[in-house]
């Protein structure tokens, strides 16, 4: 049992950040941010004797958040009427300006995204390697590339149409 | 103006976020079970605790009648079913893979709403209906030395609180679950589109 808190403590502090933005970037909220890491580290806490190496264990944790940020929208209370909407995230950049107005803004244009371009964004914005990304989204290499390249100039658009006004 | 590579640094150069501490982290999925699955575990439990009175109530109690029999009996069925359905969802919770790919688990978590439609759909009549014979039949000699108007009340009561039920409650109970499963079999399969 203490090994596997060692191995959990290990694995919590090298992932959490990196999970934590996936998850933001997702939702927008910090709360239901926190509340996604956590349920992802559940997940990785119960399947941890399951874990053989399959794949690099970053890969294996970042599969259980993306599932587990999928299934955020399952619990009824979020349903509706807390989805991330432009106008939920513009309340939230409110909160959250004093932290960093640039940081703000570019999780308001990632807000804009659809779900799994979110996703995606964000582990590219951790400088993942694509074929990572590819594994975890389930996506082939060569169509997430295209995505990517789409992804990137929306995204771009996006922060510089909002940087203008 | 800005490019994707500043966009990046942006991103790189965010303050820490407030986030859990590992100790929090590590005692919260030590106590393991998330909300949903705690409710239905909750849920499993308290059913099988009246059963289990229920159970000891026919088996300790002298009755008279078959009739008292056979409704304890029915009443000790629509128990085991609905824990047994229980049972089965809370399996069903735990069972999902987190860690397969996305297009699969978006396509588990469809056929699992679905499922549930369904067996919530139809399972909710049976058990009524069971429920009704069951508490009919233990009225039978349950209430046979009580006055008329005794009598009337009870099955009356009983009668309309079961109409209410399957009336008003259901119809709320389904249309409730309903909504939410087409919302989210909407949001899943535009999801799933995503990941195409």
């Amino acid at each position: 049992m203490a090994e596997k808190e060692a191995a959990f403590k290990k694995i919590f502090e090298a992932n959490s950040k990196k999970i934590y933005h996936l998850c933001y970037g997702y939702t927008g909220d910090d709360d239901a941010a926190n509340d996604l890491l956590q349920e992802t580290f559940l997940k990785v806490w119960q399947d941890l004797n399951k874990f053989r190496n399959q794949a690099m264990i970053s890969t294996w944790i970042y599969r259980i958040a993306v599932n587990t940020c999928l299934t955020y929208l399952r619990s009824e209370k979020r349903q509706a009427k807390d989805e991330l909407t432009p106008e939920i995230a513009e309340t939230r950049i409110e909160e959250v300006s004093e932290k960093n107005e640039q940081v703000a803004l570019l999780y308001k244009c990632i807000s804009k995204l659809e779900e799994s371009e979110r996703i995606i964004i964000t582990m590219v914005l951790d400088e993942m390697p694509y074929p990572e990304i590819a594994e975890i989204s389930g996506i082939s290499e060569g169509n997430l590339r295209v995505k990517i390249f789409r992804i990137k100039q929306r995204l771009t658009e996006l922060y510089n149409q909002y940087e203008r006004l | 103006m800005k490019d994707f590579d500043q966009l990046m640094s942006v991103w790189q150069g965010q303050p820490k976020p407030d986030q859990l501490s590992v100790d929090d982290v590590l005692k919260q999925v030590k106590k393991g079970m998330s909300g949903m699955s705690n409710k239905l575990l909750w849920n499993i439990v308290s059913m099988s605790v009246s059963f289990i009175l229920f159970l000891g109530a026919m088996l300790f109690f002298v009755f008279k009648s078959w009739t008292t029999y056979a409704g304890m009996l029915i009443i000790l069925i629509t128990m085991i079913l609905y824990i047994s359905m229980m049972i089965r969802d809370y399996k069903l919770i735990h069972k999902r893979d987190a860690t397969i790919n996305p297009t699969d688990y978006l396509q588990n978590l469809k056929e699992y709403q679905k499922n549930r439609a369904e067996v919530y759909g139809w399972m909710l009549y049976i058990y009524v209906v069971l429920i009704s014979i069951g508490m009919a039949l233990y009225f039978f000699e349950v209430l046979q030395s009580a006055t008329r108007a005794f009598k009337i009340t009870a099955y009356s009561v009983t009668g309309l609180w079961l109409v209410f039920c399957t009336v008003y409650l259901r119809k709320r109970f389904v249309n409730n679950e309903q909504e939410k499963l087409n919302l989210m079999i909407d949001r899943l399969i535009r999801l799933q589109s995503q990941f195409d």
